[in-house]
């Protein structure tokens, strides 16, 4: 009887659930190039970031059964989980004081994220559709909104940490940030506007 | 309500993960027990946050890391098994999302309550290239038999791959022979065909991590060349004009200045000319104030009638002037001759030409005795002078 490999990113988690090794390929062939990037772009080292990529896999695998199945969003999720990971080894490699001894509690808590019950279901095709519109919306930001942006997600930095980078106050930052998002959305929706 | 106010003004940062670990914890505390909260808002967000990544140049990983993976997951395995049952998946799912990718994909439309529209439009729209891609991503994901998995490498299928060279499927087949263990069901292959899953790979170029850069802004660089380079043609123009300009300004002082040389110059040989006949008329005071001075009158012959002179000489030094009044004008090659007659010859005195415009034409006389009564003719002669007069004479007169 013939194995069906699933199409969507749902049914590929399920059956990772449910320790299907080919499902697990089928979702590292789909995500990694994407993770990979994300990855390397916060750790830049290539061998940290294939270190990363493996460790990300394996907590894929050990705890699908975490995924929150009702969100239907394993894109989020993952993509999420990724940055979480790779932020989190890059503070490790600092050493840096602030990071917590990594086990299975705290993996659980800082690295599986923790997804909103009413998200918006979002695959990795859906993001490829759209991309173009996320760039250009992210354009028409300021350079300094972009830099909250950059400095906050890709490095992994806290509000307070970029306050103290950049010499501001932080509510500045908490407020910078907050806005930033806040246009970002609002010119992505703009922008779907436009083009329709 | 303020905690309502608190915990939306953390929805942002703990959606883009950059929360103080304080906050963190506060916020995650606050989650756990369930309460009320901007859910739909924390979903847009992080949905939003999780789009970031996608606008980045993608760059798939070697392919042996693949085989790490696996074999990371397969010792994984095998203390998982030492350790305890294998647990029973509990995932559940929904009749909907077992839906077709087709229904599926008008759900997800549904993000950001916005994105229906556009995902229709970007089906519309969509390039040839990445229709292809979807289509291979849905083939190589299309049901396979559990055994014999042998994908079938094709340029035309998998057209944004490097070539793969048929010793490398070789030996990728050959690690996968060495990880022949399943961790279920089935065998766990390295699929060669896997790479070329990578549909996101742009032509092969390097994953630059440039600092503040949330994704590939070559278009945003391309922008800012392309506005140096307008510059650099704009400082070229401007400085070709200013150049012309200060050309044709220092021309115009260079030709004004040599007017004004020009006429210095003439002013200048009029200074001269006025100092040399002040000199003179000093002189010709100095010599009417001397004791013994002598004035000859001229007069005019048949030829010049109304021609008249004198001489103004003092005997004692033999220097005097003369000077001419009513002479015509002579051919530039002509000029009057001054003569005296001594010892029964001529003498010459001087060669005038009255256009010189001079007034008073210095003579010295040879030695002559006090009280000789002396002759003297102004005739024509050549510019350059004569040994004897001509008969054209103009003026005589004598001096006793």
């Amino acid at each position: 009887m013939a194995l069906n490999i699933p199409s969507t990113d749902i049914e590929l988690m399920q059956r990772v659930v449910a320790y299907d090794s080919k499902a697990l390929e089928a979702l590292y062939n789909r995500y990694s190039p994407i993770l990979y990037t994300l990855i390397k772009k916060i750790v830049t080292d290539q061998n940290a970031a294939e270190e990363v990529l493996s460790d990300v896999f394996v907590i894929i695998w050990r705890k699908a059964n975490l995924f929150d199945f009702s969100t239907g969003n394993v894109y989020t999720w993952v993509i999420t989980l990724t940055r979480n990971k790779a932020v989190d080894f890059f503070k490790r490699y600092q050493n840096s004081s602030e990071v917590k001894p990594y086990d299975e509690a705290y993996e659980n808590k800082f690295i599986l994220p923790k997804l909103s019950h009413t998200i918006d279901q979002l695959d990795i095709k859906t993001a490829l559709h759209i991309k173009e519109n996320v760039e250009s919306a992210l354009n028409r930001l300021t350079d300094a909104q972009q830099y909250v942006i950059y400095l906050g997600y890709y490095e992994g930095l806290t509000q307070k940490e970029i306050a103290e980078r950049l010499n501001i106050p932080l509510p500045t930052v908490k407020s910078k940030i907050k806005i930033a998002l806040s246009n970002l959305k609002e010119n992505l929706v703009k922008g779907n506007d436009n083009v329709e | 309500m303020s905690n309502e106010n608190l915990y939306y003004d953390l929805l942002h940062a703990y959606a883009l993960g950059c929360l103080d670990q304080k906050d963190l914890n506060i916020l995650n505390e606050y989650l756990d027990t369930g309460g009320e909260f901007f859910w739909q808002e924390l979903g847009e967000y992080q949905n939003l946050a999780a789009l970031l990544p996608s606008i980045l140049n993608i760059e798939a990983p070697g392919i042996e890391l693949k085989d790490k993976v696996a074999r990371k997951l397969y010792r994984i395995r095998n203390e998982k098994r030492a350790k305890a049952p294998e647990e029973k998946p509990n995932a559940v799912i929904s009749e909907e999302q077992k839906e077709a990718p087709a229904q599926n994909d008008e759900k997800l439309s549904n993000l950001f309550s916005r994105t229906r529209v556009l995902i229709k439009e970007k089906e519309s729209h969509q390039h040839i290239t990445e229709q292809q891609h979807v289509k291979e991503t849905e083939e190589t994901l299309k049901p396979v038999e559990e055994k014999d998995f042998e994908p079938v490498i094709t340029k035309e299928r998998f057209p944004e791959i490097v070539e793969i060279k048929q010793e490398d499927i070789k030996d990728i087949k050959s690690m996968d022979e060495s990880f022949s263990d399943s961790f279920s069901t089935g065998e766990m292959e390295i699929d060669t065909g896997g790479i070329t899953e990578n549909k996101y790979i742009p032509p092969k170029e390097e994953n630059e991590s440039k600092p503040y850069r949330l994704h590939g802004i070559e278009e945003r660089e391309k922008v800012t060349k392309s506005k140096g380079t307008g510059a650099i043609i704009l400082s070229i123009i401007l400085f070709l004009i200013a150049a012309a300009a200060i050309t044709y300004i220092y021309t115009k002082i260079t030709s004004e200045a040599s007017v004004y040389k020009s006429g210095l110059q003439k002013l200048d040989n009029r200074v001269k000319d006025l100092s040399s006949q002040l000199a003179g008329s000093q002189e010709i005071q100095k010599l009417l104030q001397s004791k013994n001075v002598k004035i000859m009158n001229f007069s005019g012959t048949n030829l010049n009638s109304s021609g008249f002179g004198k001489i103004i000489l003092n005997p004692e030094t033999g220097k005097g002037y003369i000077q001419l009044n009513g002479m015509p004008q002579l051919p530039s090659n002509q000029a009057y001759q001054v003569w005296t007659i001594i010892n029964k010859k001529f003498v010459s005195l001087a060669v005038i030409n009255p256009a010189d415009g001079i007034n008073f034409y210095p003579i010295v006389l040879p030695e002559i005795n006090d009280k000789v009564k002396l002759t003297f003719l102004v005739s024509e002669e050549p510019s350059t002078g004569s040994s004897k007069p001509s008969k054209n004479i103009y003026l005589t007169g004598t001096m006793e």
